[in-house]
């Protein structure tokens, strides 16, 4: 089975060798958990790879993003154009009309268009939620699963990102028994749960957890996310 | 086959003598049941199901069998001159004499018939010489076998395949339909029309009502069985045409007893089969829906006048039906003058359909564009009291139509269609025309039916553009920036369409500057113009 590395030191062993290619991923977590920069890094590392990925932001303008991902040292400008970003948060406030816009139809032309004159193999979508609210989905499950059943017939290997609820009663979480709001879990090919766990009485550890993983024998315990010059993914010490 | 296996078994070892006399007995049985198979496949559609009559071959069998038994008979006894020789030779010529007098009364079954008799006689002379021949060989162990077995099995099998049914998703086996019908059961019906029409009408209404509806027709798309939906069986055009119809009908009948059967294709089969065998085929028919309960239908759509006649000479149930598009003119032409094709025409170059397509089904969408196009005329003139005047024009126009439309075809064959009525205009409407509305609100209507039909067919034009483009985002995006100029699809206009082409440009190329690779936004840049152009290219032919 091919798969596609992640170039993240660590989580590459939990999936015995990186994702399967062609999955779709659903990478959800509460906000700060760092999605953006994890799924950007995996796109960014196959790119200096030579591997073409598109990063689909439809919350944070290309500008802020490059800045932000800039200062975790992954500039655009090394991968030599193999990794595009597609600015739909602009498109958002440029296009007039925004709201009546047929927003799933848009994302499905950009993404099916550009394969022709760029054809990458990674595909992130920033985020699932924003795509929900944009293109008002009525069946939420059912557009669910005609969006992935669509993103399987790109023959790339997608990650989604999802947005869970920051724990309003204290820092640690409580045991999650689902990780998407509209049981989207059942139909991605890969979970990835990102969440923040107390260290001590004041400290807070990013931790990841490879939940799901289909065709992988892999680690299901959450483990560390460190970012030190890149990102690494450690066991957690007691 | 039977006797193979026995003699090798026999022979073997493996098997006792005793097996001697169930071969003996499946011989007895074998002759009876080869005139059955011979009679079915002549009167297939009767047989055995309304008509077991061939059935009573068998009876004698339990007798011979204990006779046979008694009188210690052997298989060399089959075709001796003895009770059970004469047994099978009766059964046998039974079968014979049916196939002789169908080769020469049906023209449908002529053919098999002469194969169905080739294979049986060959039983009848083969059986009793190759009995007496293996006699005086000595070799006894095959008595009783027949060498042209082989020959009459191959006969029977390419009589049972000429008239194999079309391919179809037939229902299950059923119950008889139970329902009220609209057209009398167990009677067959002429629907004299120039398109059949009427003959679908009847099909959709009977199914929408749970009646198992069969129509066969040349240009029936592929098989498909749909609750509430006629079953649409097309003809193939084969050699055998004639008889595979008769076994269509005869298998769709048999497992749905009170169908309807509608062959909207007779004309086909006659080109196909010729007339004679159509008759044939027909007569059979009829007798086929008169013993399952069923009806038949027959469009006399497309045939000769000459064929016509000889149909007539079958003495069937004849209605002569109007074209409900002729009719609908009449009407039309009754209320609002002569004029009033261009009505007609104008809705049918709307709805893409062909003049002479019209049905009673179109009515209340020609009702529907009526009042489409007096809205228009009343939003564009300044006269209310005309459009007054053509509104209740217009409703009562609806009204004839409606009433036109709802007349049931045995009404409608008795006459008193619209076009039989005097074409003159009322002349009290005409004097409340001259005083309203001054002769030129008419052409108003015609007018704004006209610009109805063109804003139809635009308005694909224009979707068909942007999905061309855009794919299937293509769709919403039309939508949108229709929406954005402030109207509905169906009223997009040629001169808003270089409004339309501008407003999407500047749009879509915001496209193009969210996208970070040169190439791509070279592409989707390509991409708007190409569209634009094409929209542009719209108004021009338009105009």
């Amino acid at each position: 089975m091919k798969r596609v590395a992640t170039f993240v030191d660590g989580l590459d062993e939990i999936l015995n060798g990186g994702v399967p290619a062609g999955s779709v991923v659903l990478l959800t977590g509460a906000p700060g958990t760092m999605k953006t920069s994890l799924t950007y890094s995996i796109l960014h590392g196959n790119a200096l790879q030579r591997t073409k990925g598109l990063y689909v932001s439809l919350e944070q303008g290309r500008e802020s993003l490059v800045d932000h991902l800039s200062g975790l040292g992954m500039r655009p400008s090394e991968t030599e154009g193999d990794l595009s970003i597609l600015d739909l948060a602009t498109l958002r406030k440029k296009l007039p009309g925004s709201p009546s816009q047929p927003w799933m139809d848009l994302f499905r032309m950009y993404a099916q268009g550009m394969r022709t004159s760029f054809p990458y193999e990674l595909l992130v979508l920033d985020s699932l939620d924003a795509l929900e609210i944009l293109a008002k989905f009525k069946d939420v499950r059912r557009e669910l699963f005609e969006l992935i059943k669509w993103l399987r017939s790109l023959s790339c290997t997608t990650f989604l990102l999802g947005e869970l609820p920051a724990n309003a009663h204290g820092p640690v979480e409580a045991p999650r028994t689902s990780f998407a709001k509209h049981k989207e879990e059942y139909l991605a090919d890969g979970i990835v749960h990102l969440r923040m766990a107390a260290q001590g009485p004041f400290g807070m550890q990013r931790q990841l957890r490879v939940v799901k993983m289909r065709g992988t024998r892999h680690n299901a315990d959450y483990h560390a996310l460190v970012f030190e010059d890149g990102f690494k993914v450690t066991r957690i010490l007691a | 086959m039977l006797m193979g296996g026995a003699y090798v078994g026999v022979t073997e070892g493996f098997l006792t003598e005793g097996w001697s006399a169930a071969i003996l007995a499946s011989l007895i049985v074998a002759h009876p049941l080869t005139a059955i198979l011979a009679l079915s496949l002549i009167h297939g559609e009767h047989l055995p199901r309304r008509r077991p009559a061939g059935l009573l071959l068998l009876i004698p069998v339990p007798f011979l069998l204990l006779l046979a038994a008694g009188s210690g008979w052997s298989r060399a006894d089959l075709y001796a001159p003895s009770p059970l020789g004469a047994f099978l030779a009766i059964c046998l010529a039974s079968a014979v004499a049916e196939t002789v007098y169908v080769r020469m009364t049906s023209p449908l079954l002529a053919t098999d018939a002469f194969w169905i008799n080739a294979g049986l006689v060959a039983l009848l002379v083969a059986g009793p010489i190759y009995s007496f021949e293996l006699e005086a060989l000595n070799f006894t162990e095959a008595a009783g076998s027949n060498v042209a077995a082989p020959f009459a099995l191959l006969a029977l099998a390419l009589a049972a395949f000429h008239s194999e049914p079309f391919p179809a998703a037939y229902p299950r086996h059923g119950r008889r339909w139970s329902g009220e019908a609209s057209v009398g059961e167990g009677l067959a019906f002429v629907f004299d029309e120039t398109k059949p029409k009427y003959a679908s009408a009847i099909s959709r209404l009977e199914a929408s009502k749970g009646r198992p509806v069969l129509v066969l027709s040349r240009s029936a798309e592929p098989p498909r069985l749909t609750e509430g939906r006629p079953l649409e069986v097309s003809l193939i055009p084969d050699r055998h045409a004639g008889l595979r119809t008769l076994g269509t009908a005869a298998e769709f009948l048999m497992r749905r007893p009170g169908g309807l059967v509608v062959l909207e294709g007779f004309a086909d089969v006659v080109a196909i089969a010729g007339w004679p065998r159509a008759s044939d085929l027909l007569l059979r028919l009829r007798q086929l829906v008169a013993d399952s309960d069923g009806t038949l239908l027959v469009s006399t759509s497309r045939l000769t006048e000459g064929e016509r006649d000889e149909l007539r000479s079958l003495k069937l149930p004849w209605w002569v039906l109007p074209d409900p598009g002729s009719e609908a003119e009449a009407i039309l032409v009754r209320h609002f003058g002569t004029g009033a094709g261009r009505l007609l025409d104008g809705f049918a170059h709307a709805h893409a359909l062909r003049r002479e397509d019209l049905s009673t089904v179109h009515v209340e969408a020609l009702v529907h564009f009526l009042h489409r196009a007096l809205g228009d005329l009343g939003r564009g003139t300044g006269d209310a009291r005309a459009v007054e005047g053509l509104r209740a024009q217009v409703e009562r126009a609806a009204r004839d139509l409606r009433s036109f439309a709802g007349r049931h075809p045995a009404e409608l064959s008795a006459g008193g269609w619209p076009s039989q009525e005097d074409p003159r205009p009322e002349e009290q409407l005409l004097v409340r025309a001259s005083e309203y509305w001054k002769g030129k609100e008419m052409e108003e209507l015609f007018a704004a039916a006209q610009g109805l039909a063109e804003r139809g067919s635009l308005h694909e034009l224009a979707r068909a553009v942007f999905v061309e483009h855009l794919g299937d985002a293509g769709e919403s995006v039309f939508r949108s920036e229709i929406a954005k100029l402030g109207k509905r699809p169906e009223d997009l206009l040629a001169r808003d369409l270089a409004r339309l082409a501008d407003r999407a440009a500047v749009d879509l190329s915001v496209m193009a500057d969210v996208v970070d690779l040169a190439p791509e936004k070279d592409r989707i840049r390509r991409q708007i113009e190409s569209l634009r152009r094409g929209l542009a290219s719209l108004a021009g032919d338009d105009a």
